[in-house]
């Protein structure tokens, strides 16, 4: 069967155990994706999804990503918009903030 | 509030453990992911865009102090230092391990918590008034007829596998703070001249992507009877909702197909042929939850030191926006708004979170309330600690007056975090609410809301904001539909499209000139919606349409 994502493209999935997203390195997940190994047709995609299907198997990861990139300014990104925020990240300021630079906001 | 007694610890004892095995059997492959999935969801785990999330219950949005503190624990030790309370009441932690939820649910039950039926196909947190028990227009106190529900709902038998979630939402005031028309059940205390106080009763309301105003289906249901009836409904729901399609599945496509009419005839007919004798409430049972929600001792108390206050400007601007009137003399409800300019909406640190227990041991009688706007209310504050709250609340960067204005923004997590979102809420709601960020310009504009959705399933309910906002994506970017004439009230309305899609980058200004419009259009007195309802969207489409064009009321 034809694949449908086009190359080029790198393969993520959720550690089952702790939920993070990670990227196929070709050896190990990686958080990093930098590392990852990127597929540039369709056989190796192919390969990409046996490679997932045997890790959801082993109970490592779970819900694996065929991503088809570009390199944006030597930055992998996604050509498709959920998968670039996916690669991302929250693209806002979370978590604990400087109490400092609040204001006490009044009229 | 509501305490646990033994057999709810116990239950919520033994799902834990329950759970936690479920856990260890999915981790060594026992359980595949697609036979986990829907008991994950039942224990509220979702696996969102980057981590698992949690989400907890606050039954009908009522937390104690040291409810508060175990969540901002939570927040600090399996999170990242925060959480975000939502449109439902509840909180949720965005960056939860698999492998700490046992712990974390086990702490939770400490503290008589949990996030059973916060998630799956089954009867959802049930919500409420977030000024329930307090405020002057009130008929009666809908949270004991919420806790009266979620006990019935929890775990029950029949309920656990219908077709789709199930939301229901309580009100008990003249006033609907608690938007049960876009609930598939929504329940409004009554005061009867001849029967006495009880429940008219509203189905078929929704969002989503196909939004439906709720409808009445029964004028009045006794207390005595309400559970027995809401079986009926939902009897008739769990048997004839379409399973076919996930998104038809919801009460309001039932409702719709069958016609409201032949609906009632069906429930009806289940209620008569019903024996409610194991669901019945008698009077003892319900003087037995109504006691559980009595008001605290709240003794009169004097009010110079707030009306000094007043002199200060910035605190007689909060004291204006931030509270309402309690039924006791010399106490108002204190909201505390989670909306700071600029801020990401519903979302409090752990530091805050630890900070505001404090602060409600010390002024709200240990109580704090969440509401659907993703703010938090201090329910019982006397009036003359008021200053001194605003003090501590300014040092936390908690202290915003802008409750009900337009910077009040409610706004779901989107695709920051949402791995069923299209589009981005977070950053819309940042930019608009940092274009109004001067607090004369919102006072002028006046009471407005505003409600951004990151896609079709409507978590911000957008379809009822003053003005809606939802994100899609079209052609690899996102893209914001525009709505206005929204209501969320009893008098609840759709918002009407104005026009085409717009950039993320387009929005600010959009609703600038929208805004600018109702400006220089309403009459004196009128809100955004009363202009909107006046003159139609037409007037508005004008604005929408001359982007990049100067109109009169720009200058």
């Amino acid at each position: 069967m034809k694949n449908k994502i086009p190359a080029p493209a790198i393969l993520s999935a959720h550690d089952l155990r702790e939920g993070y997203v990670a990227y196929w390195t070709g050896k190990i997940w990686s958080r990093d994706i930098n590392q990852a190994k990127i597929a540039h047709a369709d056989d190796e995609i192919v390969e990409m999804e046996t490679v997932a299907a045997s890790f959801i198997a082993q109970n490592i990861i779970v819900d694996f990503a065929i991503i088809p990139i570009a390199h944006i300014a030597y930055k992998i990104t996604s050509k498709t918009l959920r998968e670039s925020f996916l690669i991302s990240g929250p693209t806002i300021e979370y978590g604990e903030p400087s109490i400092e630079g609040v204001e006490n906001v009044s009229i | 509030m509501y305490r646990y007694d033994e057999f709810d610890a116990a239950f919520v004892a033994s799902r834990n453990a329950q759970f936690a095995n479920q856990v260890a059997r999915r981790l060594d492959g026992s359980l595949s992911e697609d036979e986990f999935r829907p008991i994950r969801l039942r224990n509220g785990v979702y696996l969102q865009l980057h981590a698992y999330m949690l989400r907890i219950a606050i039954p009908y949005g009522t937390l104690s102090a040291k409810q508060m503190r175990v969540l901002a624990q939570i927040g600090a030790k399996f999170d990242k230092g925060y959480g975000h309370f939502t449109t439902r009441q509840n909180i949720q932690f965005n960056w939860i391990k698999l492998i700490d939820v046992p712990q974390i649910l086990a702490e939770l039950a400490e503290v008589s918590m949990h996030c059973i039926q916060t998630s799956g196909n089954c009867i959802r947190n049930v919500t409420a008034d977030h000024f329930a028990g307090i405020a002057k227009d009130e008929i009666a106190d809908p949270r004991p007829i919420a806790e009266l529900i979620r006990q019935w709902s929890t775990e029950h038998p029949e309920f656990l596998y219908l077709p789709r979630k199930f939301k229901i939402a309580v009100t008990g005031a003249s006033a609907d703070r608690a938007v049960i028309r876009a609930h598939d059940i929504g329940i409004q205390i009554i005061d009867d001249v001849k029967r006495g106080i009880g429940f008219r009763i509203y189905a078929g309301g929704g969002l989503g992507r196909t939004p439906v105003i709720g409808k009445i289906i029964k004028e009045f249901v006794t207390h005595e009877k309400l559970l027995g009836y809401l079986e009926a409904v939902l009897r008739v729901y769990n048997s004839e909702g379409r399973r076919d399609n996930k998104y038809k599945a919801r009460i309001k496509i039932l409702v719709n197909e069958t016609g409201l009419e032949e609906f009632i005839k069906q429930v009806e007919a289940e209620y008569a042929i019903s024996d409610t004798s194991s669901v019945d409430v008698d009077a003892d049972e319900i003087a037995r939850i109504n006691a559980y929600f009595a008001l605290p001792k709240l003794l009169g108390r004097s009010e110079t030191k707030y009306d000094a206050a007043l002199n200060d400007s910035a605190f007689a601007d909060f004291a204006k926006y931030n509270t309402i009137l309690h039924k006791i003399d010399g106490y108002v409800a204190t909201t505390i708004s989670l909306k700071p300019i600029g801020g990401i909406p519903g979302d409090a640190t752990s530091t805050q979170m630890l900070a505001i227990a404090d602060l409600a041991d010390k002024y709200s009688s240990g109580e704090i309330r969440i509401t659907h706007h993703q703010n938090i209310v201090f329910p019982h504050v006397p009036k003359d600690d008021l200053p001194d709250l605003w003090a501590a609340l300014g040092a936390l960067g908690l202290a915003t007056a802008n409750i009900g204005l337009i910077s009040d923004i409610i706004a779901c997590p989107g695709l920051d975090y949402c791995a069923l979102a299209t589009a981005r809420s977070i950053p819309i709601a940042q930019e608009i609410s940092k274009r109004f960020a001067d607090l004369e310009k919102q006072a002028e504009i006046g009471n407005i809301s505003i409600n951004i959705s990151g896609c079709i399933n409507a978590c911000a309910h957008h379809h009822i904001g003053n003005i809606g906002i939802l994100g899609l994506e079209k052609s690899g970017r996102e893209n914001y539909q525009i709505t206005i004439g929204g209501d969320a009230t009893l008098d609840m309305a759709l918002g009407e499209r104005l026009g085409p899609g717009i950039d993320a980058e387009d929005v600010p200004d959009t609703i600038e000139r929208i805004i600018n419009r109702y400006l220089h259009l309403r009459e004196e007195g009128e809100e955004f919606i009363d202009t909107y309802r006046r003159l139609g969207i037409e007037h508005f489409r004008v604005a929408f349409a001359n982007q990049g064009q100067i109109l009169s009321e720009d200058l």
